[in-house]
Order: structure tokens, then sequence, then C-alpha cells
């Protein structure tokens, strides 16, 4: 009783049964996407002693003969070194944001913060049964303390009763959150940053500063689009959920127009920060369902690359 | 609300009602939707740019660049009014034009007119002149464009077209009274030529009247004519003026000689005066008197009424030209010495520089002759026997030490010297039988060419003569007298030649002359030496004012150079003859002829111009006109600096749109 006490308890709201079925089905597509070649597993982009054959190289005195491709030889009278992938655990890191604004959603629908928990639990068994090595890592204003990486399918509880732990606070402060995560030194791979990116003060050099460390960052956007699609216009006070600011105004088409221009702006603003570290980017609207918004991620090819 | 009236009770539930009801109203105001939003950042965005391009926002980033570029127009403006129309041209438009004429007669100077300030002496008729225009020039609209002429026998712009009322005052100042006449259509002519093609001409004509004013000129174009009269005096006016001055050097001493001035007083009393004659060297009119004079004598005399003669005795002729002015007692609380009409005080006189003549008397003892070579004063004769006449002996270097003037052959036959001038008296029969001559009994003779040097101020009518000598003219000979001999035919009986040296023959025998003609006898000898000796026409020994003058040239209409001291030569119209010199406003004139003679000659003062009891002819002078409307004071701020006050008062409009633009 001790120990249950201390486990923390998954949200049943998020990671029912149903919902486990349809991640252990995910993770068979994206075994099968695989396997017939459309999409590879990910490989880590050392070259070393692997079985995989990444390359040839000319020979160079001190190399080990044994490595010759005699073959190759052979056929070209060219001494060619082979080299082969050398296969390593890869690290994946789910970067939730859990700011107030990701509690925000559609009205009736699961939050933001919802469907990122989600979404980071179907990528974190999916990298499990890759024997990757998986992290969580909630932030906000800052980074929590990243858990211990863990390794194997069998740590996937671990990893929802992680995430289920996570709960809205704070205001978003991405650079700063980024930051601190750093500072823990954690081991470089991939990193999934799942948030709705509105820090007042942009993302900055996150990104950056995580590809310079040897990670490779994928931004998953979350967004609801609902409330662009917004019909009721009217007088509405709006209320800024990190803030509690109050904003009365007459909402109107024209100012509706007006939003939907300011948060496209917004977006490119995240894409181009993401294409200047060469990291994929995907804007998914909160309605859809965690295993639609997987099969994207899928077909995007920033995850299963 | 125990006390209240009903009425005021009314007012107080009515009250309460509508503040019960607005606080009802308060409460169930409609509430605004609250909708949670996950990032405030973007709605802040988009508010901030609905207010920036909400109507108003617009507005008042219209109504500042609107701003702006009125104050860049308005400074535009300004530097193009600076630069492009001068202060000269800001002007409105011109749209009437008119020339003051304002007659400067010697007449204007007559003091009869009412004092212009308390205290002060009777006013001139150019100072009530003048203060008239000024009225008028006060009175004249903005937009009317003036022009200031000075009349009198010349007509001359003294002020160019203009709208400066300031600059037109000015020159009208520094017209004074002239010693003139008016010469009204010279005064019109030049009024038209300067209203030529400009909108509604008008001449006002300033004048106390005088020739022409009474309708004789019309003007050429027609154009409104005002005339505004000043000097009309009911009353009597003391007047002296100096009419002739004559100057007579002294037989035997020609350095001292006789004044005799013609005084004329207009009053009906005797006036006490003084005469005072001053002399100058090379003055040649009163004006360089002025600088250049020497008082000759001071007399103090009455003047009767109307005109009279006084002589100024034994006065010093070493300086030529003399002058004399003539200054009447005042009386009353006036100045010692004044006249109300001082155009007409002065007189000049100018002392020939004669020459004595040596003339060579060569025949009979003619005591006669002589006595009328001497009466000149100009001759020294010296006389030589007939017989002891052989001029072709005479060598150059004898006749040049003799310096003889001219010769005087008083016995026919004898001939001429060659080379000199001679006067033959050819009045005995002559030496030589078969030369034609014809004596004529009871002649009458015409002077032919009363014009000729010789012939001046000779006249032989009512003269009777015995006989005379009928001469034949010989080529070159120019006839002077001739005897009408029946039928119409005449016959010459004095001739003179020009060339190649000037000669004289006479027909006429003195001895069988009556005595009218032996009182011309004299004249003629005068005349005659003076001609010989290249001295026709001495200078005038005295002037005439009030009498018309006028300068003898066969092509009177033509033109003459008018030379102005100072000025560009000019053409002038009315003589044949070069003015050397004038001083209009002593109207003094000094000419020189077509025959190279210097002359002086006073300016005419047309009797019109004489101040009389009761003022010239006036009769159609009109009594003042308004002109146009009063003048609008004239801006002391150039037109373009009121664009700049403009744009100044713009800039903190535009400055408050600029803070207004920063704090929202």
């Amino acid at each position: 009783m001790a120990s249950a006490a201390a486990e923390p308890q998954l949200r049943a709201d998020l990671f029912d049964p149903g919902f486990l079925g349809r991640v252990e089905q995910l993770a068979l597509l994206a075994r099968r996407m695989a396997t017939s070649g459309a999409q590879a597993h990910r490989r880590s982009k050392k070259v070393g002693s692997g079985v995989e054959f990444a390359e040839h190289r000319d020979y160079s005195a001190g190399d080990d003969p044994a490595q010759i491709d005699w073959a190759l030889f052979a056929r070209s009278d060219q001494v060619q070194i082979r080299e082969f992938e050398e296969e390593e655990d890869l690290s994946v890191y789910f970067l939730v944001d859990h700011s107030l604004s990701m509690a925000v959603g559609p009205s009736g629908q699961v939050s933001l913060l919802d469907r990122a928990l989600q979404v980071a639990a179907a990528l974190a068994y999916i990298s499990l049964s890759n024997l990757d090595r998986v992290a969580v890592v909630p932030f906000a204003q800052g980074s929590a303390v990243p858990m211990r990486p863990v390794r194997g399918r069998g740590q996937f509880l671990r990893v929802l009763r992680a995430l289920s732990q996570v709960q809205p606070a704070g205001r978003t402060a991405i650079p700063k959150a980024m930051a601190e995560f750093l500072r823990y030194q954690p081991r470089p791979g991939l990193a999934v940053i799942i948030s709705d990116f509105y820090d007042p003060e942009g993302l900055g050099d996150s990104l950056k500063q995580l590809a310079y460390r040897g990670f490779e960052p994928m931004v998953l956007h979350l967004c609801d689009l609902q409330l662009l699609e917004a019909g009721a216009y009217g007088d509405v006070a709006l209320v800024d959920a990190e803030t509690g600011e109050i904003r009365e105004l007459t909402l109107t088409p024209a100012m509706m127009q007006r939003y939907r221009t300011a948060f496209a702006s917004f977006s490119q603003d995240i894409d181009r920060a993401a294409r200047e570290v060469g990291a994929r980017c995907l804007r998914v609207d909160v309605s859809l369902a965690f295993d639609e918004v997987v099969l994207r991620i899928f077909r995007s090819g920033g995850f299963l690359g | 609300m125990t006390g209240w009236s009903g009425e005021q009770q009314a007012w107080a539930w009515l009250a309460i009602a509508v503040i019960g009801g607005l606080a009802l109203l308060y409460l169930i105001r409609p509430r605004r939707r609250q909708v949670e939003v996950p990032f405030g950042g973007l709605w802040r965005q988009v508010l901030q740019q609905s207010q920036a391009d909400s109507l108003g926002r617009r507005w008042q980033r219209l109504w500042s660049f609107l701003a702006v570029a009125l104050l860049a127009a308005l400074l535009l403006g300004g530097l193009a009014e600076a630069i492009f129309r001068p202060e000269t041209e800001n002007a409105p438009p011109v749209r009437f034009a008119t020339v003051i004429a304002l007659d400067r007669s010697a007449s204007m100077a007559t003091r009869d007119g009412a004092p212009l300030q308390p205290g002060q002496g009777p006013a001139s008729r150019m100072e009530s002149a003048r203060r008239a225009i000024e009225e008028l020039i006060a009175q004249s609209p903005a937009d009317e464009e003036l022009l200031l002429i000075a009349a009198s026998g010349q007509a001359q712009v003294i002020s160019g077209w203009g709208s400066d009322r300031q600059a037109l005052i000015a020159a009208l100042q520094t017209v004074e009274p002239s010693h003139a006449g008016l010469d009204l259509a010279r005064a019109v002519e030049l009024a038209q030529q300067s209203l030529a093609g400009r909108p509604q001409p008008r001449l006002v004509l300033v004048s106390d009247g005088g020739p022409g004013l009474a309708g004789e000129v019309t003007p050429a174009v027609p154009l409104q004519e005002i005339r505004i009269a000043v000097g009309v005096s009911p009353t009597a006016l003391d007047n002296l003026a100096v009419e002739q001055v004559y100057l007579r050097p002294l037989a035997h001493d020609p350095d001292r000689g006789v004044l005799t001035v013609r005084l004329r007083n207009d009053a009906r009393r005797p006036v006490a005066a003084r005469l005072i004659v001053t002399a100058a060297q090379d003055a040649r009119t009163l004006a360089e008197l002025g600088r250049d004079q020497a008082l000759q004598r001071l007399v103090e005399l009455e003047v009767p009424p109307g005109v009279s003669q006084h002589k100024v005795e034994d006065l010093q002729l070493a300086l030529p030209r003399l002058a004399v002015r003539v200054e009447g007692r005042a009386q009353g609380n006036e100045p010692n010495w004044q006249d109300r009409a001082p155009w007409d005080d002065v007189g000049l006189a100018v002392l020939a520089q004669v020459k004595k003549l040596r003339v060579l008397l060569v025949g009979r003892p003619n005591l006669y002759l002589q006595a009328a070579l001497e009466a000149s004063g100009r001759a020294e004769v010296q006389t030589l026997d007939p017989q002891q006449y052989r001029p072709a002996e005479w060598s150059a270097a004898e006749r040049s030490r003799h310096q003889i003037d001219a010769v005087v052959l008083d016995q026919a036959g004898l001939p001429p010297p060659d080379g000199m001038p001679s006067w033959s008296l050819e009045i005995d029969p002559p030496v030589d039988s078969t030369e034609l001559v014809q004596r004529l009994q009871g002649p009458e003779l015409l002077v032919r060419a009363g014009d000729h040097p010789a012939m001046r101020n000779l006249s032989f009518q009512d003269s009777n003569f015995d006989s005379v000598r009928l001469l034949v003219p010989q080529p070159g000979e120019q006839v002077l007298v001739a005897a009408t001999l029946g039928g119409g035919r005449s016959a010459p009986v004095m001739l003179a030649r020009e060339t190649p040296v000037r000669s004289l023959r006479c027909g006429i025998d003195l001895l069988e002359t009556d005595l009218t003609a032996r009182y011309a006898w004299p004249i003629l000898t005068a005349n005659a030496i003076a001609w010989l000796a290249g001295q026709e026409e001495p200078l005038v020994p005295g002037l005439e004012l009030g009498r018309p003058w006028a300068v003898a040239t066969p092509n009177r209409g033509g033109s003459w150079q008018y030379l102005e001291p100072g000025q560009p030569p000019r053409q002038g119209r009315t003589s044949g003859g070069i003015l050397l010199g004038y001083s209009e406003e002593h109207g003094i004139h000094l000419w020189r002829d077509r025959l190279g003679r210097e002359v002086v000659r006073p300016s005419q003062v047309p009797s019109s111009e004489q101040p009389t009891l009761q003022g010239p002819p006036r009769a159609k002078l009109e009594p003042r006109a308004a002109v146009g409307q009063a003048l609008a004071p004239a801006s002391p701020w150039p037109r373009w600096s009121w664009w700049l006050v403009a744009a100044l008062a713009l800039l903190p409009l535009e400055w408050l749109l600029y803070l207004r633009r920063r704090l929202a």
C-alpha cells in the first residue's frame, strides 16, 4: 500500500484502456511502416562498428585490413574500407508545455494539455517499442527535472505516470525552460517539443541551443483552430489564461480576420525558427484525435525518420 | 417633503424616478461574454491593429497629413510670394489711372490763401494746391495708380506711375512755383501720353487758372477731368513786380553805368520797398547768381501805384551780370520784407562785353558821320585823306599792326580794300562816267532785309529823302534797302555782301534827308560797324518780364536741342536755337541762335499769370469733386510674412496631433 500510495495514479480520463489499445495499434503501424521500407527506424548518425553498411572510404595506413572491401578491390582495383553504422540507443525527450494556456481548449473537448499528454504518451510507447530511451520533461516558466530516461516497452507505465502528474501551471517561458533543461546535461537525442508556443517572448534561440547541444528538435504546435472560427460575434471580454488580463472588445468578422492574420504571422515565426535548425514543425488542431495526430506525425516523417 | 408645494413634490418624484431608472439600467446593463483565450498577446496585436485601422485613427493620420501638407503649402506659398511677387507687385490690380497735373506757373507763388496754420501768414497758392492734392491722395482708393505732373511752360513728370502714396507726397513737396506761364496744352498732352492704355483714365488739374483752362484745350482722348481751383481771392492783392531792367554804361566811363528799373505796384497805395542790386561774373541764371553774387547797391524807395521807373545811378560795372530784386515792406505782423506774389520780383541785366572797334574813315571831312561813329561808344575812328588812300600798297603786316576792323569810304569811287570789311558811302557822282548810276529824286525807301544785323532797330518809315543813288547789285550782294520806282518796280540803294569779306554799299545821302532819317543814322552806323567787325548783335542789354519773347528762326516749329544742365540733351519743339541754360524758376533763358549768337531772354510770362485784383479767369474751374474711395492704410508687413505667420500658427496643431499619436 505504501508503494501504491507513492506511485502516482494514472489519469483514467486520458489513458483509459481504449487509449492503450489505440497506442498498441499505432506501434504496430509504425513497425509495419518501418519494415515496408517506406519509413525506417531512426538511426544514430555515428559511423562505427555496427552491422549496417554505411559507406566506403579510402584506405589509409593504420586501418584494419580486415575492413577492406576485397570484392570491390577485385572489381575496380580500388582499396576501400567498408564502414558500418554504429547502432546505439536513441534518447527521445518529450518536452510538454503545461502552462496555463495549455489548459484552454474547445468547450466540451480536451484541452491542449490533455491532447499533448496523449500524443506524448503514444509517441513514447512507440519509442519504447523501438528500444529507444524515453524521458518526459514538463516545462512552463521553467523546466522540471527530467525523469530518468527509461527503455523498453515495460517502462511505458512509468511514462504514463509521469505524464499523469503534469498539471497546468504557470506562464509560458520557452527560452528559459529550454535553458534549464539543457542545464541538466541530458544525453543528446530527439527533443519533441509539444506546446502552443504562446510565449510573449517568443521562441528566441531555444531551438538553436538545442541543436547546438546535439539535439534534434521536433516541434509539435498544438492550437485551437476552432477559436479562429468563432461565430459568436459581439461584445466579449477576453480573459488571458496565463495572466488573467481581461480585454473587452467587440468581436466582428473583420476583427476575426485580423486575428487569423496575426495567428498566421505567429505560426510563421515558429516555422521559421524550426527551419533555421532543420527541425520539423507540425501544427495540429486540438480537436483532432491523438491517434490522428500521431499518424500525421508519421506521415510528416519527423518522428519515424 | 412636507412643506413642498404640489408642483415641487411632482418634480421630486420625477427626479427620483429618473435616477432609479438610470440605476436599474446600470444594474441590468448587458454584460460582456467572457471568453478565455490561451494567449492574450495575439489579441493585443489585433486590438492595436484594429485601433490603428479604425476610422478615427485613420482620420487622425489624415488630419496630421493634411496639417503637414498645409504647413508645407503655406511655407512654399510664402517662399513663392517672396521670390516671384515682390512687394511692388503685391499691390492690388490697378482699376483706375489718374494723372494729377499741378500748375506750377508763376502765379502759384502768390500768397493770397487762407493760412494753413493759425498764426501763420497767408498761404501761397502752391501750398493750398499741395494741401488739396494731399487730401485727394488720401481719398484715393488702393487700386488707383497715380502720376504727378508739374506744368508750367514745360510739363514734367515729378513722380512716375505707382501706388506708393508716401513717395508721391514726398515728390509733391519738391514742386515749387516757376517764373513761367502755364502751357496747359503741353500738360494735357503729357497726361494723355501717360494715360494711354490705362484703365479708366482721369486727369485732375490743380491750378489757379490761366490760358487753356477756359476750354481752349480739349483732350484728344476721352478722359474724366477734374479741376481743383486754388488761389481764388476776392480781395485786392499787394504785388510788386520788376517789369524791366535796363543797364546803360556811361559813354565816357564804360566801367560805370546807370541801372533803370521799371516797377509795377498792383496795390492801390504806395508801398515802401527796397531794391537789391547784385552782380556776378559768370552767373547766367538767378540761381547761379545766388551762389556767385556780390551786393552792389541797396536802395530803399517808395513805389507808387501802377508802373513807375527808378534809376540806380553810378553803378560799378566791373561784373557784367546784374540782378535786381524788389521787396516790399510788410505791414502788420508780417515779416519785414515780403511780397505776396514774389514770382516777378526779380529782373536780370547782362552788360554787353563791348569791344572798341578800330574804324578807318577815308573821305572828306564829315563831322556828322564821325559823330555818328563815336556816338555808338564802340568805335575808335582814324581818318585818312582820300589822296593817301592806297590800299593796294598796304602790306599784310601793316594791316595787322593797325588792326583795322572796318574801313568807311565816304566818297564815291573809292575802291574797297581787298580782304578788309568796308562800308562804302557812294554819294558823289561817279568818277567813271561809264558807270551806270542813277539818282532818284524824292524816293520812298523800303527796308527789304529787316532781320539783317545792319538794319536792326531801323525803320525809314515817315522819312523823307531828297535823292538817293540807285546801285547795281553785284553777285553775292543782298538788297537791304530799295527805292520804289513805281509800277511795282524798285531799285536797291543799300547792298550787303557776306563773302569773301563783309562789305556794305550805301547810296543814301545823309545830308539830303530830313531830321527823322538823321536820327536813325547813328543807329545805322553802329549796326554797320558792329556787323562789319563781326559783332552783329551785342548781348541783350535789358530784360522785360511779362513780355512775349521769341528767337527769330526760319524753321520755326522745327527741332532744337534742349541742353539742360546735368541732363542728357533732348529735343525741344518751338525754336531754332540751342538753349544753353535756363532757370524756369526765375524765368531766364540763355540761347545760342542759329547764327551762333548768345541771347539772353526772359521766359514768357503771360499776362494771365500776373496777379490782378480779381485774379486770373477762373470762371470754368469746377468745385472740387471727391475722387475714389478712402485709401486703406498700407500694411507695414510684407505679404509673404502672412504666409509664414499662418504656417507658424499651424505648428502647434501639428504638434498636438503628433503628441496624440505618440500617446496613443
